[in-house]
């Protein structure tokens, strides 16, 4: 049998080779060793959902109408038979009513953009904590960042493109937003725009972002983001064998590509099946745009939110002084904060190698709290975002808690302020204090749960020494792993203690014992047997 | 077949530390219980059983996919439970090649560990230099240093190639100078008629105290005119202090104020006739209308605008004059 596939393969190999010589580099690819852990795929769900975005996104292009142009609805959906719209709504409603299934690929298409941006973000947590952003990999993180940015930006896009009142309302906000931009803010805005507020140009323009420039900006940079990952390989958590220099874990072929292959499905089936039972962004219900409705309780979706949050914070200021007007009510929250959270976010590789002068070449993961300036400074800055996400919904929130919805406008700005520097501490003290714990299993063993009575009474647990294999090198020496040995100071580290913790931070072990190719051998004798 | 390799000047061993260790030469950890590849997943009967678990795995898949299509076709896309059906079977059929492609890596394929070597991620001191003395030839032959006429002229060039770039982009828009001017022009001008969305015409008595109307100019209910629409509101007489000089732009009680926030030009009409309070929802700036709408809370700066109101010779709402401000958010020509 072997031999037979053998040949299959051999001939249209031997095609492929004589044009591209390709053997070479498809062995090297298969035989890429890739790392196990459960966080290195959160990566892989925002390039997954990007392949969905992309296959409905298509299919939902043939059916789209992105014009302006004010037609009566005649479609099937009944309230708003006779109403006047534009031409973009009205196809968004023959689409989620008229068409076989286009409701359910619209819905799978909003979906999988939610599940993009934020499996974007998620990642964007694991790289930052765990350190894996560090040198060689400060491009790779640049590139994440502009796949961050560009990605809010396409979601904006593309949910303001139906012209229902909710997204309208979203546009009127992000002109005026643009608007407020000093010198050349209106200009700017009537050339987007095409004119003052609503116009007739923004949802053609709003198309061609959405389906062709920023997409295709997006799969550039995902291409390059994952030729880097390639060609740097991957990084790995710290473990029994695991060096800077080299990769542990499972080969591309076979076995990461079943995987990885299979989690694809398994990510297109929630978003399938979320398309399916979840209902999301009904615009019938919201009505096509007009610039003197307003629903109350409207949320943008989650990641403009922020923005949302920010703007409800901000105080009445504004500047009037030599025949121009500043709205800093607008432009601060608007236009500079965002700026400044992006840029730090940008930045903060260099700044942090610039303050630890570390120059070196990392390619095993810290855990957080081997790092509690940079893990504090991580939820210092997640703090900040998520108060003023949470204030994007302080008028649902009020609602909820019965609570005055001035009140929580106040309470958000003081939390904005004063929450961020009191979780610092606090994430601080936290990560001190874990590393404590690991010193003192390194130090007196692991509990072991046989509870010895003295025989003046008292009773003291037995704790078992750690062994070496759950050692985890310290992040200290990672140059010196032989100085860690004798070392075992307060700062080496021990994964021992994981034990109740499992493989959450640290690398699994595997329990295989015989080389791969041996097995193989192994399995072949146990097939013919 | 073999798994090791060092063409390409990688290698790779597939290895684990217990046999052969690894690179630290520490010995792997003891098997633990719950081992995945246990011993009970050992042997033909257990191989034949995990072939039959990924087996039916793909064959609910392919059943899934056949009922999308029953769905698709046999039920009325208006039902109820088409798109959930429809999201259910595609959500089985992929749910089924994921799972069972998984499970077929983790119980048919062999557990291995593999170890790979990192190539240096620097080239050699020499490797470099080779390269900057390629470059710097390069650049010596092309004469840029010592011809500056070569140099600024191309320079030049590329910079006058930008030039055609800004006629394109700004006949994106208006002309710039009219942008300011068509945000400073009030939709308003004087003797325009007060009418509802539908259309009619306004006069006293048709609100009733504490009421409130979304009117638009002369029946003008487009939305290409986005900063137009106004609140007529019916205050009771003596609640409305008007701003000194503005006493006459109310007519019996009723005021009149652009709907178009200051702060990001959301319609700022949730009203509360209690308090006179209102609220925009988008940033929930309160303006308080017996007061000339003056912001009392939240981002915005300024008052809603006001509209002069009068009456005509038929007895309805009209505009006793046009905006005396500019409407909706501030911009940079405002003022």
């Amino acid at each position: 049998m072997t031999t037979m596939t053998g040949k299959a393969i051999g001939g249209g190999a031997r095609y492929v080779d004589e044009r591209l010589t390709s053997a070479n580099f498809i062995r090297r690819s298969m035989n890429k060793v890739f790392p196990d852990h459960w966080s290195f795929m959160i990566g892989e769900i925002a390039l997954y959902s990007f392949i969905i975005l992309l296959l409905t996104g298509v299919y939902l292009m043939l059916f789209f109408d992105a014009t302006a142009r004010e037609v009566i609805y005649n479609g099937s959906y009944m309230p708003l038979k006779g109403v006047p719209m534009s031409e973009a709504y009205s196809s968004t409603l023959h689409i989620s009513f008229d068409v076989r299934g286009g409701l359910i690929m619209r819905q799978i298409h909003h979906w999988a953009a939610l599940l993009f941006v934020s499996s974007i973000v998620v990642h964007m947590m694991r790289v930052f904590f765990t350190g894996a952003f560090r040198k060689p990999r400060e491009i790779n993180w640049l590139i994440g960042v502009g796949l961050m940015v560009l990605g809010l930006l396409e979601g904006f896009a593309g949910y303001s493109l139906p012209d229902d009142l909710l997204s309208g309302t979203g546009l009127r906000i992000a002109y005026s937003v643009g608007q407020s931009v000093p010198v050349v803010g209106t200009w700017s805005t009537f050339l987007l725009f095409g004119g003052n507020f609503p116009g007739e140009s923004i949802i053609g323009r709003l198309y061609v972002v959405h389906i062709l420039l920023v997409p295709g900006i997006l799969l550039a940079l995902i291409t390059a983001h994952m030729m880097i990952l390639w060609y740097q390989k991957h990084t790995q958590f710290r473990g029994p064998g695991r060096t800077e220099e080299n990769v542990v874990g499972s080969r591309m072929y076979p076995s990461y590509a079943a995987k990885g292959g299979g989690f694809f499905f398994l990510v297109f089936g929630v978003v399938a099946a979320l398309g399916g039972l979840a209902q999301i962004n009904p615009v019938w219900m919201y009505g096509p745009f007009n610039p003197s409705q307003v629903s109350a309780g409207a949320q943008p979706d989650w990641y403009i939110g922020f923005l949302e949050g920010s703007l409800r914070l901000s105080p009445g200021w504004e500047i009037r002084a030599f025949g121009h007007t500043i709205p800093l009510n607008i432009l601060i929250p608007g236009v500079v904060l965002p700026g400044i959270m992006f840029g730090l976010l940008a930045l903060y590789p260099f700044l942090e190698a610039a303050f630890t002068k570390d120059k070196a070449q990392h390619h095993l993961l810290d855990r957080p709290r081997d790092k509690p300036v940079r893990t504090s400074l991580g939820v210092m800055s997640l703090t900040f975002y998520f108060v003023l996400w949470i204030m994007g919904a302080n008028d649902i929130a009020a609602h909820l808690f019965r609570i005055s919805l001035n009140l929580t406008t106040y309470m958000g700005q003081v939390a904005l302020f004063l929450l961020p520097p009191l979780m610092y501490a606090i994430t601080y003290r936290i990560c001190i204090g874990l590393q404590r714990s690991d010193h003192e299993v390194l130090v007196h063993g692991v509990e072991t749960g046989t509870i010895h009575r003295l025989p003046s009474g008292e009773y003291i647990e037995v704790h078992a020494p750690v062994q070496e294999s759950q050692l985890v090198l310290s992040p200290v020496e990672p140059d010196h792993p032989e100085r860690i040995e004798g070392e075992r100071g307060p700062r080496a580290l021990v994964s021992a203690a994981g034990r109740a913790v499992g493989s959450f931070f640290v690398a699994k072990k595997k329990d295989t014992s015989v080389p791969a190719d041996q097995r193989e051998r192994d399995d072949d004798t146990l097939t013919k047997r | 077949m073999s798994t090791h390799d060092s063409a390409g000047g990688e290698s790779l061993t597939g290895n684990t530390s217990a046999s052969a260790p690894g690179d630290t030469g520490r010995p792997a950890n003891p098997p633990s219980a719950k081992s995945p590849t246990g011993p009970e997943d050992v042997g033909p009967r257990a191989d034949k059983r995990s072939e039959r678990l990924v087996a039916t795995c793909f064959g609910v898949s392919s059943l899934a996919a056949i009922a999308f299509l029953v769905v698709f076709w046999a039920l009325p896309k208006t039902d109820v439970a088409y798109t959930p059906l429809l999201g259910v079977c595609l959500a089985v059929s992929l749910f089924g090649v994921g799972v069972g492609a998984i499970l077929w890596a983790k119980k048919i394929m062999p557990d291995e560990e593999a170890v790979q070597e990192r190539h240096p991620m620097y080239s050699t001191p020499e490797d470099a230099a080779k390269t900057a003395a390629v470059f710097a030839e390069g650049t010596e032959k092309t004469g840029v240093a010592r011809r500056r006429l070569l140099r600024y002229s191309f320079l030049g060039a590329m910079g006058t190639l930008a030039l055609p770039i800004v006629p394109i982009i700004s006949d994106l828009g208006v002309h710039p100078r009219g942008n300011a001017r068509q945000l400073k022009t009030s939709p308003w001008k004087k003797g325009d008629r007060l009418t509802t969305e539908e259309g009619a015409p306004v006069r006293i008595g048709d609100l009733e105290y504490g009421g409130i109307l979304t009117v638009f100019p002369n029946g003008n209910t487009s939305p290409s005119n986005s900063l137009a629409p106004t609140v007529l509101i019916r205050l009771r007489a003596g609640e409305n202090q008007p701003r000194p000089g503005r006493e006459t732009w109310e007519v019996d009680g009723h005021v009149a104020y652009s709907a178009i926030c200051t702060h990001a030009g959301c319609p700022a009409k949730l009203y509360e006739q209690q308090t006179h309070h209102m609220l925009c929802p988008c940033h929930q700036s309160t303006f308080l209308v017996t007061e000339h709408c003056r912001p009392i809370f939240g981002p915005a700066a300024r008052p809603l605008p006001q509209l002069p109101l009068a009456l005509d010779n038929e007895g309805f709402f009209v505009a006793g004059a046009a905006y005396q401000e500019p409407l909706g958010p501030s911009f940079w020509e405002r003022s």
